[in-house]
């Protein structure tokens, strides 16, 4: 009598223990989705916020590198001149469009990761000047009348990437008297 | 006859309440958690779409704001004229009379502004943007430039307004039917054709609903704005588009450039700058170089219990109150106009 009521009353413990557990891990589980949107919902904004700071960086470094570019570009632009006599040869990152050179290729990362074609510059950039050859300019004070004069044209492209994510591209053009 | 003993004992009345009290006890913690779990997740989701409308709405002012002035291949913009074989002619609808015009080329022989701006009304802008359909108390801002790439000279478009330029000059013109280029370009070197871009950026008071007499205030959404530059038809016209909602005030002040000395600059609101279009003259608009941008964002539903503990918001020299039960994010950036510069 005792051993047939202990062996009646096993199997409905058994039972009541296996409830608590799949109850707690339906608990576990609507917490744990909850847990799961609340995270993807700030590991988007945390990407968005990422992706913000890397552009302003970008754009920063860019900025920088282009400023760079102008200062260095002049002096070596005054120096290829002085020592060629007026003409440009082709050298690393100084190319001559006036004389049939390819122009700079902007959207090609690879053109413009070989040091070949493009000088380095602040974090991650690359600049690179083009002779435009000799424009005709009208000077403000000719305005009125028109009148041109013969000058060196020269733009600067600088690049600056973070990675794949961002990139930017700054563009300046300047000019050089012809002596 | 033996009575099966156990399998008929059931609970107690204190077990059953033992039990139902801890059940209910489990069940009101769990219940609490995902209310709160699903609050925190309402709010998480307004603040990361709030954040994601102030960005976008910057960032599409910041890229036109540095693109202002941009002109093509020309360097000097006292060599752009208008062509007298495509003049521009009458925009269909304009923002104010000449609005590309006055802003393009060089009333004074020099520069032109490339920026234009009112400051907390329509002012200028009636003319495109009816009072009703500005937000009252904003800023309007309006930039010109050319596309960065050259259209090819058979993807012209009829009524769309281009500038021919290269090195040494630049020709405006409005493309006609037959899609020719000017005849009387004369600068030298090989040209190439840019488009003209003329925006202006406002906010309307309401989204996608406009206000009806039933609904005096629309879906009450502030909502981001730009006038465009565009093409109807033959001629060009004006046309606006919504872009980013919920933005609830927006600031601009400009650096001028001091007379005395070199890089220093004055900001000031559109409103201390002059009227760009009594020229000639060098006014202050021809000698703006940055321009910073405060904007306010705004959840778009409303929250009865909150209350702002950071209103009133400063935009850049303007103290702005907001509506109850909404939050607020006030983002800014000063941005230099590198093509202003000359």
């Amino acid at each position: 009598m005792p051993r047939h009521s202990r062996g009646q009353h096993l199997p409905s413990r058994r039972r009541m223990r296996g409830a608590v557990l799949a109850v707690a891990l339906i608990f576990l589980i609507a917490l744990m989705l909850l847990g799961i949107s609340v995270m993807s919902v700030s590991q988007q904004e945390l990407k968005m916020a990422g992706q913000f700071m890397r552009q302003s960086r970008v754009q920063t470094q860019t900025e920088d590198c282009l400023k760079t570019a102008e200062t260095t570009a002049a002096a070596q632009v005054d120096a290829q001149l002085n020592r060629s006599g007026g003409t440009l040869p082709r050298t690393p990152g100084l190319i001559d469009i006036g004389n049939g050179s390819a122009a700079a290729a902007i959207d090609d990362t690879d053109w413009w990761d070989d040091p070949a074609h493009t000088l380095p510059c602040a974090a991650n950039g690359r600049y690179v000047i083009e002779y435009l050859g000799v424009q005709d300019i009208i000077l403000p004070e000719d305005r009125y009348t028109g009148r041109t004069h013969p000058m060196h044209a020269f733009r600067i492209t600088a690049r600056g990437t973070s990675g794949s994510e961002a990139s930017v591209v700054l563009q300046t053009v300047f000019l050089r008297n012809r002596t | 006859m033996i009575a099966p003993p156990c399998r008929q004992r059931g609970f107690s009345l204190i077990e059953l309440l033992i039990g139902s009290a801890l059940g209910l006890f489990l069940l009101a913690a769990v219940i609490s958690i995902y209310l709160s779990a699903k609050q925190t997740y309402n709010i998480q989701d307004r603040l990361a779409r709030m954040q994601e409308n102030a960005r976008l709405a910057l960032r599409l002012i910041t890229h036109d704001a540095r693109m202002a002035g941009y002109l093509g291949d020309v360097v000097q913009p006292w060599a752009i004229r208008e062509s007298t074989d495509q003049p521009l002619g009458k925009l269909t609808s304009e923002c104010h009379a000449g609005w590309v015009r006055s802003a393009v080329l060089p009333a004074d022989g020099i520069t032109a502004p490339m920026l234009t701006g009112t400051d907390n009304s329509p002012g200028l802008f009636a003319g495109c943007i009816a009072a009703g359909e500005h937000s009252k108390g904003t800023d309007i801002v309006a930039i010109y430039y050319t596309d960065a790439n050259p259209v090819a000279d058979t993807a012209i478009e009829q009524g769309k307004i281009y500038l021919r330029s290269t090195l040494s000059g630049g020709l405006l013109f409005k493309a006609g039917a037959d899609r020719s280029l000017p005849k009387d370009f004369s600068a030298t070197g090989t040209p190439h054709s840019f488009r003209l871009h003329a925006v202006a950026y406002y906010l309307r008071p309401w989204s996608i609903t406009p206000p009806t007499r039933e609904l005096p205030e629309g879906d009450g959404i502030p909502t981001l704005m730009r006038a465009t530059l565009s093409d109807c038809g033959a001629s060009a016209c004006v046309k606006s588009e919504a872009l980013v909602e919920g933005i609830a005030n927006l600031q601009i002040q400009y650096g001028v450039e001091d007379g005395a000395g070199l890089g220093t600059l004055r900001y000031l609101n559109a409103g201390q700058l002059g009227d760009f279009t009594r020229l000639p003259g060098k006014s202050a608009w021809q000698r703006v170089r940055a321009l910073r941008i405060a904007l306010l964002a705004r959840s778009l539903t409303v929250e009865p219990d909150f209350t702002d503990s950071n209103a009133p918001y400063t935009l850049a020299d303007q103290s702005v109150a907001v509506s109850a039960g909404f939050r607020h994010l006030l983002i800014s950036a000063t941005v230099a106009l590198r093509n202003k510069g000359i």
